[in-house]
Formats: C-alpha cells, structure tokens, sequence
C-alpha cells in the first residue's frame, strides 16, 4: 500500500502540493476562529448526582450555588461605620435591577461578611444560571456595581473560571509561540541545513493548522470544551514534527546511499511511512481512549486530538513526500551546523557499551526509574481553586483576602437537600415543621452530624446540641418570631415546603479524598419518607474524579491491550510489545511520581513559582496518560522498526539492536529534545495546571528518552536474545500478515 | 529471568494504578436510624467572679448596662448600653452593640447602634472587645466596667464599678427557660463617671448604673412571646429585679425576681410564694414600629410589704437600631414611688419591654 501511494505522490507530486495549498489555504481563515463554538469548562455533566442535586437546591430552596463575589474595603472606615455600609448599599443596588441575580447578601444580612480583623466586606451576588453562561453575563454583573470611595476586587466562580481559561489559554498560546521557532532550531542541530530544518515545522504546522480546522468545523456539531484547544495543538505541533523529522531523516539517509531523489522518497516512504502509520495508529489508541469518559474536556481532547493526529499523518504521508520529491538534493541546502553524520556518533560507543553489560545497566536504570515513580504512590487526586492562579489577577486577589479574611474555601461545606414532598404540596406532609417532618430531619441531622470528618450541621433541627424535637416543635410554632440572627436565617433560607437543606461542615479542603469519602458516606443514607440530594463543590468533585477513575483502569488495559496487539502484528513478537507497553507505563509513572513530588508536595515551588496543591488536578493524570502514551509509543516503534530492520537484514539480536540504536538514537533525541524544550516553557506559566502539564511532559519524554529507549530497552533486548523475535507458531499462523518492507 | 523481571515490573505497574484509582471507598447503603437524641443537659455550674465576667461559648450572651447620669449641672439623663453576642458554634460570633440614651429635660430619646463578626480582643483587662468604632471593656476588678460609644455629634463613655455586692438570680445565678437555660446576674448598682456628648455638647456625668449578664444556650422568642423587666434601684438603697415572662403563645408562665436589701442581703421572689403582683396602668403605641407597649405599672409583692407604682420617664424610648423586627424592644427610664412597710419610697428604673413589635414575616412561607 506505501509503495503504491509513494509512488504515487512522486509522480503526481505537483497536484499534491497544489491539493495541500488549496486545503491549507482554505483552513486558514478557520484556524483563528477554532475556539468560536468551544465552550467553557466542560468537566461536569448533566447526569452527575451533584448536578442534579444543585437543580433540586435550586428549584426547591431557590438557592444557587454559583455566586460572583465581591470583596470591598477601605483604609479607615470599619466595616459597620454608616459611611461603609452606605457605601455598600450603593454600590450594590444596580443588582436589584438585573433579572438573573437571585440575591445579594451583604455584611448588613449576615455580620459574619464584616471581617474581624480588617475593614473588608464580603458581598455575594447569586446567580440563577449555568456556569457556562455566568461567564458572558459577569460584565453585566461588574457594570452594574460603582464601589464609589470603597476598593473592590470581583471574584467567585465565573471570574476565577475565566480567569483560568484566559490565563490558561495565554499560556499555551505563549508555549506555542515558543514552540515553532525553538523546534526549528532544534531541527536545526538534528538536519544541520536550514531547508530540512524548516520542513518538519512547516509541514507539521500544516497539519496542525489543518486539525484545527476540523476542530472548528466538528465543535459546531459536538460540544467541546475549550480547554482542549491548546492541548490539542501542542500536541499536534509534537507529534507533526516528530513525523515529519523521522520522514526526512530517513530521505536524507536514503539519499546518502546513493538513491536518486524518486526511490529516496520512496524508501522513506515504505520505511519511516509504515512507522508513522503504526506510530499514529497507537497515539489515536491513546487519545481516543479519552473519548469514553463521561466528561466533556478529555472527550474533547481525545476527539480533537484525533483530529490533528490524524491530519498530520495525512501530511506526512503525502505533503511530505510531495515537497521531498521536489526539493531533492536541495533539501540539504544552506548548510548552519556541520554534518553529524560525518562525525563518530555518540549512539554507537553507547550501544555498544549497553550491549556488553546489559545487566549493568538494566538493574540501576530501573530502580531510578521506579524511584521516580515511588511518590505515585502518594498521588491525592482532586480538583484545583483559584491559587493555581497567578496573584497578579483581580479574581485571585479578591480570592486570598476571602480565604485570609473569612477563611473560604479552606472548610467544606457539602448541602445536603432532604426531600419528603412536592414544592406544591400545601398538606402537613409538606409542612417542614410538623411534628414528623421536624422529628424526620431531626434523626437526619444527627447522623449527619456523626459522620467522620463533620464538625458541624446547619440546619433547623441542628441548631442547639440538647435540643430535641419537643424543643424544635416549640421553637417552630411561630418560625417568624425566632430573633436568633443565624436560626431566622435558616428559616428564611433553608426550608420550604417538602424541603429542608441541611449544610453539613467538614474542616477537611473540598478537594481532599477523605471529602469525597464524606460525601460518599452521605449519599450512602437512605433517609425516611424522602430522598437525599447531595450538592456543592466537593460532591461534584466526586462526580467528577468518579466519572474519570471509574473508568480510568478499564481504559489503561484496553489502551495497553490495543497497543500491544498491534505491535505483535507489526514486530510479530510476544515479549517486544510486552516490553513496549511496560516500558510505556513506567515512564508514565515517573511523571507521575515527578508531579506529586513538586506539584502536590510543593518542593522546588519558590524556584518554579507556584503554590503548592496538595492534590493533583484530576484529569491531569489521564491527559498526560493519553499524551505520553502516544509520544513514548512513536519513539519506540521508530526505535524497533530500525532493530527489527536491522534484524530481519542480519538475523544478530545483539548487532540489530545496536544499529536501531544507532540508527534512531538522534532523531528521537532530536524529537524528544523539541517536545522537551517545548514543554518546559509551559513551566514558566502563570497557571499551576499548565505548569504542570508542562512539568510532566517533559520529565516523561526526558526519561523516556534517555533511561528508557537508550538504555533500559536496549539492555531488555540484549538479556531477551532470540526471546526478543519469538512468537508461537498457532499465534503466528492466525495473525493476519503486516507485510514488513525492507 | 528477564521475563521474571518484567513481570514483577508489571505487578509493580498494576498495583500503583490500583492505588491511585482507589482513593474513595464505597459506602454501603444503610438507612438513617430513627429516634435520635438530643445531649444530655449539663448540670449548672456555679457563677464564679472574675471568670464569669467574661465571654462564654454559649448560643446567647448579652453585658446590659443601663442607669442614671446626671451632669454637673444638674441636668438628668438616662442610658442603656449593651453588647449582645450570638455564637451558631460554627462561625465567628455575631456582636450587635445598641445604645441608647434619654435627655430627661427634652424627652428626647436616641439610639445608636454598632456590629462586628468576631470577639476582636482591642485591650488588656478581662475583656476589651471593639465592636466597629466602640469599644467595651471588663475590668480586672468584680463589677467595673468601661464602654466608649461615639457616632456622630453624640457618644457616652462610662467607667462603672460595682458599690453593693452581686445579685445571683433564681439564687444560684442559673434559669431555666421554655428553650434552654440561661445564667443571669446582676450587680445592682453601679458608680458611673464619664462624658455624654449630646447633639455636640459635652457633659461630664456622674450617676449609678445597673450591669446585667446573661449568657447559655437559649432562644429569645418574639412576639406574642417576650417579658416585662424591671431594675429598680430605691433611693433607700434596696434594689429589686422584676421579671414576667410570656410564653410561646403569649401566655404569662412566669414572674419572679431577685430582691436585695439596702445592707446587701439577696432573696429570691417568686410569684406564688411571695405574691407578686403587675399590672399595666397604660398603653403607648409606637409610630415606628407599631407595637403598642404597656406604659406605667403598679407592682406589689407581698413578702417585702411593698407597693410601687413604676411611671416611664417618656413614652418613646423605643430601640429598633442593629436587630431584627422581631427583636424590636422597649427599654426605658422610669420613676419610682411607693411604700414599704408603711414607709414611703422613691427611685429609678429602668424597664424593658420584649415581644410587642410584630415579626416581618417569613417571606417563602406568605406565599405558601
């Protein structure tokens, strides 16, 4: 098939390229307007529990949990002096006039807004919408307040979460900007001319441009998160060079034999062609592996990542040839760096010397590794808050003096709705104070208030320790009489007619696993008469790392089973793909181990600037599982495709494997040092998160590269011997032939 | 061996992808058990001074100082200043601060009010908490208090210090309430000194105040539940603590008080026991709020063979500022007279008047 389509795009090279500026042309308008149709978020679902239950907390208590906040203040005024607190009633009073605002509580509603130790206020503004739209709606919400003589910061939800998509977007649109010139240069050192530089950037930039373009015609159809966009080009940047470099290595080496300018691209073609088709086959594996979970940002980059995954094989396989068969010998022109390939290479004393002491090399090798991966093992999974923001923001600013000021977001608290009847319902059923119902949430609350981790519930019926229902019966005859600040509130807020909410208090951070335990716990109950409605940040965390993990394991076998039965079919071995895959997972889980150790322990924080997690952002592991997977896979199969080529040529274990290595060791160093370089300038962004992802890419394509493909999988490969090639004879005989071409 | 190896490599793969995806346990449905109780009531402890002076975690806290100024010149007043402290055991207390002052001469009557989230410790002393701009401070001594209450062109700052012994009421300090118990005493009389400024005008005064504490984990009901309260301090030296307290439907459950004799012996009044009789000779209504007040009453107790007739100084001493409508109340200067055994008397109170003023209602529940 590769010599048939080489042959092909060598004799009809000039309407390739004319096919490729038509489809690059016309992709371009697209490529800036790919996020139009995006949306925000995208990592809750619609059938989460929590989702559902912020619906009955909405539709049942008319309360919502999605509020813009804002954090006023001033030098000298106290917050309870009339000139503050007139202040603030001004400020605010353009709210009342904005339909979507439910409420807004300032300090003069609950004292508790007033700080005890500075002249700052809290005010919230609820908001009776979606997350997604709140994000448009904020300005509405900003115009209509003048803070007048007081300072102000905006905050909450929808300006933390906009905040982070900005931030977040700056900074991969900043890593992309460094991408380009830093793998050209790159390029530079591997090719040494100026042309073979420029090639693999711009016809993987033609892909990615592509992709991109599909992303925007298939987001109008499918919904998809925004932050897939970055990911998915960056991915695509590394991926498209990595094809293109190993593309024009290969003619560059067919040339050097000797071969006229049609069988070098050809030889290219049906070499490095087949390793790119199997390399993009197990990096799709990998990333559509991201499109069975439940949660519309990995979908988004599992579908995305398709996208442009699969146009830059596509340009691979036939813009590159197209502009090889063209340029030629010129493809060696304007000469920067001397020729490598004049000088004793590096890779054949390293070889060499890992041929003769494998085992040498193999048991250290390994036991870094592994100690790298150790921390893993500590991994907290969670979700992030707003100091993965940078403090130069307004939001995150605003964010600090809430959490320093009131202690937010430090605490939990979960709401738990106890339904027992319908809204319209006017019967005594209904009644949340009748004596049953009272006695009902009574038992509730008390429970409640003995799961591990609680320290307290608010709620009617948990408002006094020796109280029982005789005393809340009491209490309740007259709820309107209550002058208890905080149990009038709880009357206002908490109870409606077959619904009564219980906040239940937990001094552990909502992000923590023992939260989710707790929120586990709860949903665990089966209430009497009714139902329970577990809502708020920490139980959609559950949700949502559910959602991910449930699934997690199931997808790790197929993603390793699938990658292994393709590379049996290409390598027709049993223990090279077992190899492979091990070795995949292992480099996987030193970026891991690397990101619990910096991101969630908070070491080298002062030098990489960043505030320690605690947890790790929960899709964090999956996307770069998905990522890594399909980078290391593409290093490997150009790294076995040159043994198994060398192999079938010699029938030595030890020769083949010390060519392949040879063969490949520059330019998957080359490709591996661009991605390398690339991802570490995310290192310098503003949010944790991308930082992050940044960290454990490059960690995991440095081990991969130096302790994996340059020593550990050689060192396998010379202790395995023929083991290496043997495949039984039925299994042989029922795999359907990859005809490998030599 | 090298497959030996990799296998273990393996195991080792597997059992770290194990760990990270099993963080959070299921938990086994179970259903909520029935017929919870409450904790049980704690014994009383008795009042102890300094320490008592001072902030308790309770639900309920309120210092009350209320009394009688008069300046060099001559010219009277009344005040009431007092810092309530609601604490849900969850967040910082809430403190509402109110004070509100009486100029005899003109009949008029002020109120100012002050609020803060937390017990913001300002000084030394027992306690010296700031409640916005005011500051309100215990002394290290028993029975000496200090405030310091400006806002605007008017403020009162007092140094007060206890001159007859402590008032344990219900005789160990400790009440019982329809919800909840409360502990409550009172020094009776208190020497005052400090500086009124009124409408700009500043008064050095002098005068005796009255210093109520109550703290517990206990609920204020409103209308049609409240009381009626009496500190009245005779120009004899007595001083008498009346209370009738309504219940949740309004019914009077209860009316007892504490009496002390001018050479400082307490004894405990209760309605039966010692024939306590109220009764409300007037009615004023506020234009405010509403609420339509009792206004002047005669008081009688048997045991002490005394007689008072109890006249409000001015009809509108009506405090609203810094707490709900529900907690809207009367508290105001009257004047005493009487007699005792035969002998006539005289003195000052003052009053309060609780669970008059309608409650705004509960706004979900209008439009059930």
């Amino acid at each position: 098939m590769l010599n048939a389509s080489g042959k092909l795009i060598i004799r009809r090279k000039y309407y390739v390229l004319s096919i490729w500026a038509i489809v690059i042309l016309a992709a371009l308008p697209f490529f800036p307007r790919a996020d139009e149709y995006l949306k925000p978020g995208g990592f809750s679902n619609e059938s989460f529990p929590s989702v559902q239950a912020s619906k009955v907390l909405q539709e049942r208590l008319e309360l919502t949990t999605l509020t813009v906040d804002f954090v006023f203040s001033h030098p000298d005024w106290s917050p309870f002096d009339p000139r503050f607190s007139g202040a603030v009633e001004t400020a605010v009073s353009g709210l009342a006039d904005l339909e979507d605002i439910s409420d807004v509580v300032t300090h003069l509603d609950d004292p508790k807004r007033a700080s005890a130790s500075s002249n700052t206020v809290h005010v919230s503004a609820g908001l009776t919408m979606e997350l997604d739209e709140s994000l448009d709606y904020l300005d509405t919400v900003i115009e209509a307040v003048d803070p007048g003589p007081l300072d102000l910061f905006v905050t909450g939800g929808p300006a933390l979460y906009r905040d982070i998509s900005l931030a977040s977007e700056r900074d991969l649109r900043r890593g992309e900007t460094v991408a380009f010139p830093v793998a050209t240069l790159a390029l530079l050192l591997v090719f040494g001319t100026l042309v073979a530089a420029i090639l693999p950037a711009a016809v993987g930039g033609g892909g990615v441009l592509v992709g991109i373009a599909i992303v925007f015609f298939m987001s109008q159809g499918i919904d998809m998160s925004v932050f897939a966009l970055n990911i998915v080009s960056l991915l695509g940047i590394g991926i498209g060079i990595d094809y293109s470099l190993f593309y024009t290595s290969r003619f560059q080496e067919e040339l050097r034999k000797g071969k006229s300018v049609d069988d070098a691209v050809l030889g290219a073609h049906i070499h490095a062609g087949q390793a790119i088709l199997f390399s993009a086959i197990t990096s799709l594996i990998g990333l559509l592996s991201l499109v069975l979970f439940d949660v519309m940002m990995l979908r988004s980059v599992g579908i995305g990542a398709v996208a442009v995954i699969f146009a830059a094989l596509i340009a691979a396989l036939t813009l590159m040839p197209a502009i090889l068969a063209v340029l030629g010998e010129r493809v060696n022109r304007f000469r920067i760096v001397p020729n490598w390939s004049n000088r004793p290479s590096f890779w054949v004393p390293l070889s060499n010397w890992v041929m003769k002491r494998p085992w040498l090399v193999l048991v250290p090798t390994s036991a870094v590794l592994i100690l790298l991966a150790v921390p893993a093992l500590s991994l907290r999974l969670g979700t992030v808050d707003a100091t993965i923001l940078p403090d130069s923001l307004e939001s995150r600013q605003g964010f600090d003096v809430l959490r320093e000021e009131f202690g937010f977001a430090l605490q939990t608290v979960i709401p738990v709705v106890y339904t027992f009847a319908e809204k319209d319902d006017l019967s005594v059923a209904a009644d949340p104070f009748s004596a049953e119902n009272l006695r009902r949430a009574f038992d509730i609350g008390r429970e409640f208030e003995r799961l591990e981790g609680v320290y307290g519930v608010t709620s009617i019926v948990n408002l006094e320790p020796t109280f029982g229902t005789d005393e809340y019966e009491l209490l309740y005859t007259h709820p309107e009489s209550i002058t208890d600040v905080a149990a009038a509130r709880i009357v206002e807020e908490s109870v409606r007619n077959g619904a009564i909410l219980f906040l239940v208090h937990s001094e552990m951070h909502p992000f923590w696993p023992e939260t989710r335990q707790l929120v586990a716990d709860i949903r665990a109950l089966i209430p009497p008469g009714g139902e329970l409605h577990v809502s708020g940040g920490a139980s959609e965390i559950t949700d949502i790392i559910a959602a991910l993990y449930g699934k997690f394991p199931y997808v790790i076998a197929a993603v390793l089973g699938v990658t292994y039965i393709s590379l049996m079919l290409l390598f027709r071995s049993v223990l090279l793909p077992l190899k492979a895959v091990l070795l995949n997972a292992l480099s996987i889980l030193a970026s891991y181990g690397a990101l619990v150790f910096v991101f969630q322990e908070g070491n080298f924080s002062g030098v990489l600037n960043f505030e320690a997690m605690g947890v790790i952002e929960a899709t964090l592991p999956i996307l770069l599982f998905a990522i890594i997977f399909g980078l290391s896979m593409d290093y490997e199969i150009f790294l076995l495709s040159r043994v198994a080529e060398a192999y079938e040529r010699t029938g030595d274990n030890t020769l083949a494997v010390a060519e392949g290595l040879q063969r490949s060791g520059l330019i998957i160093t080359g490709a591996a040092s661009i991605l390398i370089i690339v991802a570490s300038s995310f290192v310098l962004a503003d949010v944790v998160v991308v930082k992050a992802i940044g960290l454990g890419l490059a960690i995991a394509v440095f081990v991969d590269v130096t302790l994996v493909r340059a020593l550990i999988a050689p060192a396998i490969m010379r202790i395995a011997g023929p083991w290496n090639w043997w495949i039984p004879g039925w299994l042989d005989r029922i795999l359907p032939e990859v005809k490998r071409v030599d | 061996m090298s497959i030996r190896r990799l296998l273990l490599l393996m195991l080792f793969t597997v059992g770290l992808l194990m760990t990270v995806t099993t963080c959070v346990k299921s938990a086994e449905p179970r259903v909520v058990p029935v017929d919870a109780v409450p904790d049980p009531t704690v014994t009383p402890l008795p009042v102890t001074f300094p320490r008592d002076e001072g902030g308790h975690e309770t639900r309920l806290e309120w210092w009350y100082h209320s009394g009688h100024l008069q300046s060099e010149s001559g010219r009277e007043f009344g005040f009431h200043f007092v810092v309530f402290k609601a604490d849900d055991g969850l967040n910082e207390p809430n403190l509402v601060s109110q004070l509100g002052i009486l100029d005899v001469e003109t009949g008029e009557h002020y109120e100012f009010a002050r609020a803060e989230a937390g017990m913001r410790q300002i000084g030394g002393g027992l306690m010296t908490i700031g409640i916005a701009d005011w500051v309100y401070g215990l002394n290290p001594i028993e029975g000496a208090h200090t405030f310091i209450s400006k806002s605007g062109d008017t403020g009162l700052s007092l140094n007060l210090e206890a001159v007859a012994p402590v008032m344990l009421h219900n005789k160990i300090g400790w009440l019982p309430t329809e919800l909840g118990s409360t502990y409550y005493y009172s020094w009776p009389r208190q020497k005052a000194v400090g500086e009124l400024i009124l409408n700009g005008e500043t008064f050095q005064v002098t005068g005796t105040g009255w210093f109520d504490h109550q703290w517990g984990d206990f609920f204020v009901l409103g209308k049609p539940a409240g009381w009626q309260w009496f500190a009245v301090q005779l120009h004899d030296g007595g001083s008498l603590m009346i209370t009738q307290a309504r219940g949740i439907d309004g019914e009077i459950v209860e009316t007892y008080g504490t009496y002390m004799s001018p050479d400082g012996n307490v004894r405990d009044l209760r309605e039966y026991t010692d024939g306590i009789e109220l009764s409300v000779l007037g009615e004023w209504t506020s234009l405010d709020s509403g609420a339509t007040y009792p206004s002047g009453w005669s008081l009688s107790i048997d045991s002490l063979s005394m007689e008072l007739t109890i006249d409000p100084v001015a009809k509108d001493q009506e405090v609203q500022m810094g707490l709900p409508a529900a907690s809207t109340y009367w508290e105001g200067k009257a004047s005493v007279s009487g007699r005792q055994n035969g002998v006539q008397l005289a003195g000052d109170a003052y009053v309060e008047l609780s669970g008059y003023a309608d409650s705004e209602p509960v706004e979900w529940m209008q439009r059930r």
